[in-house]
């Protein structure tokens, strides 16, 4: 028994769920909005000087503080939800795998997911910046180019910054039966956050997880950008550890 | 396999979810192989428990469980490789189709493609189509179940409380389909239920558990058995204390209407009769009290609450 094949039957029972449909319309939320956003004259003059690369900047400051954590908060209750709502714990943990493929399997399936909304966010942001090139002719995107690298560092960064909030969230979800209670705890986490940054500009700020997206943006913070992914990084795989112990110990109920 | 082996040994079982409640107190159960075995008791009398152990859904706190000769614990894996299960409700993917919700399974019990056609035709549901497991009838549900439990032919199947919400042609069906599985494929079974009545009509084998004890093992014979010596004699006569002495080797008991004598068998009625009248006794009552499964399950679990 391999870990790919209880990947493979993961990957199996998600489909028909709201898990894709969530993924692709999270993702197209920021490069529908950068259409309509260069309506008017100062956007234009603003965008004109560099298209590619502030548009892509732009929308990766959005998806990554608002767009990316809603979709990790939502995709980490609905994927363990689909064994709460079949009532199905009990035929898999009954099945002969190891517990931790079982519970590995599903935290890969939360971050292949997570990297779709990436890749589905990237196609649609070049996507929007081809619409806004055919809408406002003052706009030039084909005379600059794209800086790739900057690109995929800015991804890099935003999901590097992810990872601690995907690792509480995923153990959240895991852990509780009614799937309020994780959204409920993922939102008041990141309000929280964004109330330490902006309102209360707490000293101690780089050691709360989910205010990592918020201070990528922050110019303030861009000395110890690594240090805070180092950080981001360190809470994910003791998180994970904490997830997968809880997983372990927990009984499955029996009347 | 040796045949008359344990397929199940539950040696001195304990468990307790808190200090204060003891869920199950000292289970002693066996399992041979080929037997199609009725795990019977009232709701919440701890069945759902000691089969959540067998399958390792719960952590063995005291006692040991033997699967296939082996210690659970420790070959987990294999054990479960050679089982297949059902508890309490059918657990499916209400998205998926019949054969989506296998196809998820199939490679974890390293089961080949066709096999999947196969146990979809001998639970009866090859036609299905497109239709999503959720908008399957209770029945089709529980046989999609079995379907499932079957897919790596399993030596060992644990159904628990499978015709629990079927209407009488469901249970009809399903009895039928148990029947055939243990006669045809030589599965090893294991079916709990709340209703005698329900097992009696197939199992081979009984053991009766109630507030986590086990009260009785054994064959559907032996409980047969268990039953007649359970059986009484109501008598009354024209002089009862006379009756008592007459009657003394039969070990009869006083009640307020007459008399209560144990009996085997309608010859030994007979008998009683004949020495009450050669003892000049008028004989106004003679009424076999005998008792169905069903209430001496009722008895059983009755007496020891």
């Amino acid at each position: 028994m391999n870990m790919l094949t209880s990947f493979r039957s993961e990957l199996l029972k998600s489909k028909r769920t709201a898990s894709l449909y969530v993924c692709l319309f999270a993702a197209a939320i920021i490069p529908l909005l950068l259409v309509f956003d260069t309506a008017t004259p100062q956007a234009i003059e603003a965008l004109s000087a560099d298209p590619w690369n502030l548009h892509f900047k732009a929308g990766i400051e959005f998806m990554g503080t608002l767009i990316l954590p809603m979709f990790i908060i939502l995709i980490c209750t609905l994927l363990p939800q689909i064994e709460y709502r079949n009532n199905t714990w009990k035929q898999l943990m009954s099945s002969p795998q190891p517990f931790a493929h079982i519970f590995f399997s599903k935290f890969l399936t939360v971050h292949l997911l997570v990297l779709l909304f990436f890749t589905a966010y990237n196609l649609l942001m070049l996507l929007s910046a081809l619409v806004v090139n055919y809408r406002i002719t003052a706009i030039e995107f084909f005379d600059h180019s794209i800086d790739w690298h900057q690109l995929i560092v800015a991804n890099f960064r935003t999901y590097s910054a992810c990872l601690a909030i995907i690792s509480i969230q995923f153990w959240a979800g895991m852990r509780f039966k009614n799937a309020v209670t994780p959204i409920a705890i993922g939102f008041g986490l990141w309000i929280l956050a964004a109330v330490l940054v902006i309102e209360v500009k707490w000293e101690h700020v780089d050691k709360f997880p989910f205010a990592y997206p918020i201070l990528m943006i922050y110019s303030k913070y861009s000395a110890v950008i690594s240090l805070i992914l180092w950080k981001s990084i360190a809470y994910a795989v003791f998180f994970s550890g904490l997830a997968y112990l809880d997983f372990r110990l927990r009984k499955v109920k029996a009347a | 396999m040796m045949p008359n082996s344990a397929v199940i040994r539950i040696s001195g079982l304990h468990y307790h979810y808190s200090r204060e409640e003891n869920i199950l107190s000292d289970i002693n159960l066996q399992v041979e192989q080929g037997n199609l075995y009725g795990f019977l008791g009232p709701n919440g009398s701890g069945k759902t428990t000691t089969l959540s152990l067998l399958l390792g859904l719960l952590k063995k706190q005291k006692g040991s469980i033997e699967i296939f000769g082996q210690e659970f614990q420790a070959n987990r894996l294999n054990i479960l490789k050679r089982t297949g299960s059902l508890i309490e409700s059918p657990s499916l993917y209400r998205q998926l189709t019949a054969r989506e919700n296998l196809e998820v399974y199939r490679s974890v019990y390293g089961a080949k493609k066709e096999r999947v056609g196969e146990v979809l035709k001998l639970v009866g549901l090859e036609d299905t189509g497109t239709k999503k497991a959720g908008n399957f009838s209770l029945g089709m549900k529980q046989r999609l179940a079995i379907a499932l439990a079957l897919l790596h032919r399993p030596e060992l199947l644990i159904l628990d409380e499978p015709t629990n919400g079927l209407d009488p042609g469901g249970i009809v069906e399903l009895r039928e389909l148990i029947k055939r599985l243990n006669k045809d494929e030589g599965i090893t079974m294991l079916i709990s239920s709340h209703l005698l009545s329900e097992v009696e009509r197939m199992v081979s084998h009984l053991g009766i558990i109630f507030k986590g004890r086990m009260l009785f093992q054994g064959s559907l014979e032996e409980l047969r058995l268990f039953q007649q010596k359970q059986s009484r004699l109501k008598i009354h006569s024209s002089d009862n204390e006379a009756a008592m002495d007459i009657l003394k080797d039969y070990h009869p008991e006083k009640t307020m209407e007459g008399l209560l004598i144990p009996f085997r068998d309608y010859q030994e009625v007979a008998l009683i009769n004949s020495l009450l009248t050669k003892n000049r006794l008028g004989v106004y009552l003679l009424q076999p009290q005998e008792r169905s499964l069903e209430q001496l399950f009722m008895d059983l679990t009755s007496t020891h609450s």
